[in-house]
């Protein structure tokens, strides 16, 4: 387990590094610098090209990446132009809003979305099966912008129940902390509540097809007993992996969410850098974000073992 | 069984997010009170929902517009402008100038604390204003080579080579404006900027939430001059215990914002959205001016080095069809390279010149001008919705009179990037924000991206800055214009109108060269 887990980590170093150069060189050769951002529209190319000297711009680039990646490999990010703070220290203050909210998000995709899939499995074929299915469709289909939108018209314009926007930390009160979030949740969710109510639909219809289902039940086991002790936990494979692969799009995709909703997540953060030109920032969160797919895969990874005794890792 | 499962695995992922948030920061808040002084209630706090985050406070380091529009309630300059757009003192007692107008005395004013307690020395207002006129292009342009130097008795001198009497206009500028500050504050300060907001408003800097809001609070030590408040200029009164500055990218979430009452006056509203916004009871709609949109001519090289080139789009272009469809009512049709409300500078001189929309005209000075079918690029941002729709347009009335036309339309700093190389673009349009004097006006200034000013347009110029009155500078000023607009360093379309909406219940809120958020209070 140990050794599994140490070549995974040391796997991460090369595509990390690749991804560093392929970052650095994207973004520094799009035409653009935070020079020009920093001094406003008007401002002379004469005092544009002066900051462009004072801030290093205009050192060949390969030396601008040594610096850059010498910094890195010593834990720091570099220092953002416009937030006057280490990279480091922006994108953990933006990491909160974006982890609760996808963590929210989750938690609905969890709570509605498995016993929806659930419902439809058993009942096959019938009224509600289709029903459901039809929504989980129109879940899939329909962007989270115009679903975001649509709630902001009801529930904050019409019913004046919940802000349009904004976001208050958990450490200001669960319940506001809930109030500015459960909206975009909902906006950014329902692709995920959707998405596994399906998998779960599919997976647990392909293993209640399976022979020791047909045992069990022949056995005379409940019907409940069969679906969640023997069938659900056999089908949950697939459904942990469409949740861990959503969760990183939960954290990474949902810029467009908050924009609508005015939370300053990771999303906005990385939006709003590259609108500045924030070089040091883009690469960052560019850096931060590939770890954390490759690290949410890894722990997916690790918890079919948990799972299914079959695909332990630690077995000699 | 399986419920108290499915109980346990939420209750264990509610506590993985509370631990993984345990460490978000939290913000001390100060208790909100009423007090009463002088009469005049204050108190509350007033939320304003700008769409973009300032790329720095620094007033010195940026013209960027919203940095001029938050720093203007943290700090002060030695003159400003009143509601005319003239120059009357602010941290400056008096001024003297002397006989040759080359020394400028300013007196400063006595007891103005800065926000750290410290009290404001010519020191201080001595090392701010250097680092201003090294940093400041409008300074650069009229007063290049100016020094302040210590005077006697705590005064401070302003040395210039030139004398002119617009000197004190570029000191009152209102955006890159000449902010004092702490002298430890700029010593301080790497090449980004002051990293401390420390003035000597009557707001106080609190707290710069990134991507999320700007938090000023009154401050309890102001000393407010005794005059009436006018423009910039005049008593300043912080009558709210908190400012907000929240960004607000989304417009339809400003809309959202307003109409629900999270906030309580809201920038940059959507046109499209205007009758729903006046249709509102608790709401008014305040319209003012921002500047204009227009179309600069690449002079450095190309095709539009020829006068008759510069001419003949000119004369074809319909100039309302590209502003009604560019801005739909939000324009106003205009000339004059000075705003309406610029009293002084304002100018109907070369109008003739202006929306000619003569396709007859044009098409023979495109033929003397030997146009021969080669491509023009129109190079535009599309973070300017105006500027992007009126490109479009302009490239169909062009393509009509026989032109052959390409599009570039970036992101604003891939804009600026293609602007600064003149082999990449022909013709520009971009919007110009209001300059109170013309000396200010980019498309004038030497190293402007359009390419070199005409040697006559120079000449006016500095004679417009010389001039020894103002009278004989607006003189000059009408001829500068009407020869400007034969000349056509750039085509001018019209002004650009800002709508803000801001709730009934805000009283004494004004737009001057942006939003005046002293002297404003929350009633009931």
């Amino acid at each position: 387990m140990k050794a599994f887990i140490l070549k995974r980590v040391l796997a991460l170093l090369p595509i990390l590094f690749i991804v560093s150069i392929v970052v650095f060189l994207v973004i520094h050769l799009t035409p653009g610098d935070p020079a020009t951002v920093m001094l406003g529209d008007t401002a002379t190319e004469e005092q544009v090209k002066a900051l462009r000297e004072q801030l290093g711009l205009n050192n060949p680039i390969h030396e601008q990446y040594v610096h850059w990646i010498s910094g890195v490999f010593q834990g720091d990010f570099g220092y953002s132009y416009f937030m006057k703070q280490p990279v480091m220290d922006t994108i953990i203050s933006h990491l909160g809003p974006t982890v609760s909210l996808a963590i929210l998000a989750e938690i609905m995709a969890i709570l509605i979305g498995i016993p929806l899939g659930i419902i439809a499995a058993t009942r096959r074929g019938s009224a509600t099966d289709q029903s459901l299915m039809g929504v989980a469709l129109l879940g899939i289909s329909v962007p989270s912008f115009l679903l975001g939108l649509f709630l902001v018209l009801v529930f904050a314009v019409q019913l004046r129940w919940l802000p349009v926007g904004g976001y208050e930390p958990l450490s200001e009160g669960l319940l506001l902390h809930l109030k500015y979030l459960i909206m975009p949740a909902i906006a950014l969710g329902s692709m995920q509540i959707a998405l596994t109510a399906r998998m779960t639909r599919s997976s647990l219809l392909e293993v209640l097809n399976t022979n020791f289902i047909k045992a069990a039940r022949s056995k005379g086991v409940k019907e409940r007993h069969v679906i969640y002790r023997h069938a659900l936990r056999n089908a949950f494979l697939p459904i942990l992996t469409v949740l861990g692969q959503t969760f990183g799009v939960l954290i990474t995709g949902a810029a467009v969410v908050e924009t609508i909703f005015n939370i300053p997540g990771i999303g906005q953060l990385i939006i709003n850098s590259v609108g500045r030109r924030d070089y040091s920032v883009i690469q960052g969160v560019v850096l931060f974000v590939t770890f954390t797919y490759v690290f949410i895969n890894l722990v997916i990874d690790l918890l079919y073992g948990v799972i299914d005794p079959r695909v332990r890792l630690d077995q000699k | 069984m399986k419920i108290k499962n499915r109980f346990f695995m939420f209750v264990t992922i509610l506590v993985l997010g509370a631990v993984l948030f345990g460490c978000s920061d939290k913000t001390s808040e100060t208790p909100k009170g009423k007090s009463g002084e002088n009469g005049v209630v204050s108190g509350g706090e007033l939320k304003v929902a700008i769409p973009t985050q300032p790329p720095t406070l620094d007033a010195h380091m940026t013209t960027a517009l919203v940095t001029r529009d938050v720093s203007r309630h943290i700090f002060e300059t030695l003159v400003a402008f009143n509601e005319n757009f003239e120059p009357v003192p602010m941290l400056a007692e008096s001024i003297d100038v002397s006989d040759d107008g080359k020394t400028y005395t300013f007196h400063l004013r006595k007891g103005v604390k800065f926000h750290n307690g410290k009290e404001m020395t010519a020191e201080d207002v001595l090392v701010s204003m250097n680092r201003w006129l090294e940093k400041s292009g409008s300074a650069q342009a009229v007063i290049k080579g100016a020094k302040f130097e210590a005077g006697d008795d705590g005064t401070v001198l302003l040395k210039v080579e030139q004398a002119s009497s617009l000197i004190l206009n570029v000191l009152a500028s209102t955006s890159q404006f000449a902010a004092i500050m702490p002298k430890e504050v700029i010593e301080a300060a790497p090449e980004t900027g002051v990293e401390e907001y420390i003035g000597t408003g009557p707001f106080k800097f609190v707290e710069w939430k990134h991507d999320q809001n700007i938090h000023l609070a009154k401050f309890d030590g102001y000393q407010p001059v005794d005059l009436p408040a006018s423009g910039l200029a005049g008593k300043k009164e912080a009558l709210v215990d908190d400012l907000y500055f929240e960004f607000v990218s989304d417009s339809s979430t400003r809309l959202a914002g307003i109409q629900t009452g999270q906030y309580n006056i809201t920038d940059d509203m959507s046109r499209d959205d205007y009758q729903q916004m006046n249709s509102n009871p608790n709401l008014k709609m305040v319209t003012s001016f921002s500047g204009y949109l227009s179309l600069t001519f690449n002079k450095n090289q190309g095709l539009f080095t020829d006068i008759k080139m510069r001419q003949a789009v000119n004369a074809a272009l319909d100039v309302d069809s590209i502003l009604k469809g560019a801005l739909i009512d939000a324009y106003r049709a205009d000339s004059s390279y000075m705003l309406k409300e610029n009293v002084l500078w304002f100018s109907e001189a070369g109008k003739e010149q202006y929306n000619q929309h003569d396709t007859k005209k044009a098409k023979q000075l495109l033929e003397e001008a030997g146009y021969n079918g080669e491509e023009i690029t129109i190079l535009t941002t599309k973070d300017s919705l105006a500027a992007k729709n009126a490109t479009i347009i302009a490239k169909e009335q062009l393509e009509k009179l026989g032109m052959k036309i390409k599009l570039e339309i970036y992101d604003w700093p891939t804009t600026v990037a293609q602007r600064e190389q003149p082999d990449k673009w022909q013709l520009f349009i971009s919007g110009f924000p209001p300059v109170p004097t013309p000396a200010e006006l980019l498309f004038f200034g030497e190293k402007f991206y359009g390419g070199p000013v005409d040697e006559k347009i120079a000449e006016k110029l500095h004679a417009i800055n010389t001039a020894t009155s103002i009278e004989e500078a607006k003189k000059t000023w009408d001829e500068l214009q009407e020869y400007s607009w034969e000349y056509l360093p750039i085509i001018k379309f019209g002004d650009i109108t800002q709508v803000l909406a801001v709730e009934k219940k805000i009283d004494g809120f004004k737009f001057f060269n942006g939003p005046v958020l002293w002297n404003t209070k929350i009633t009931k």
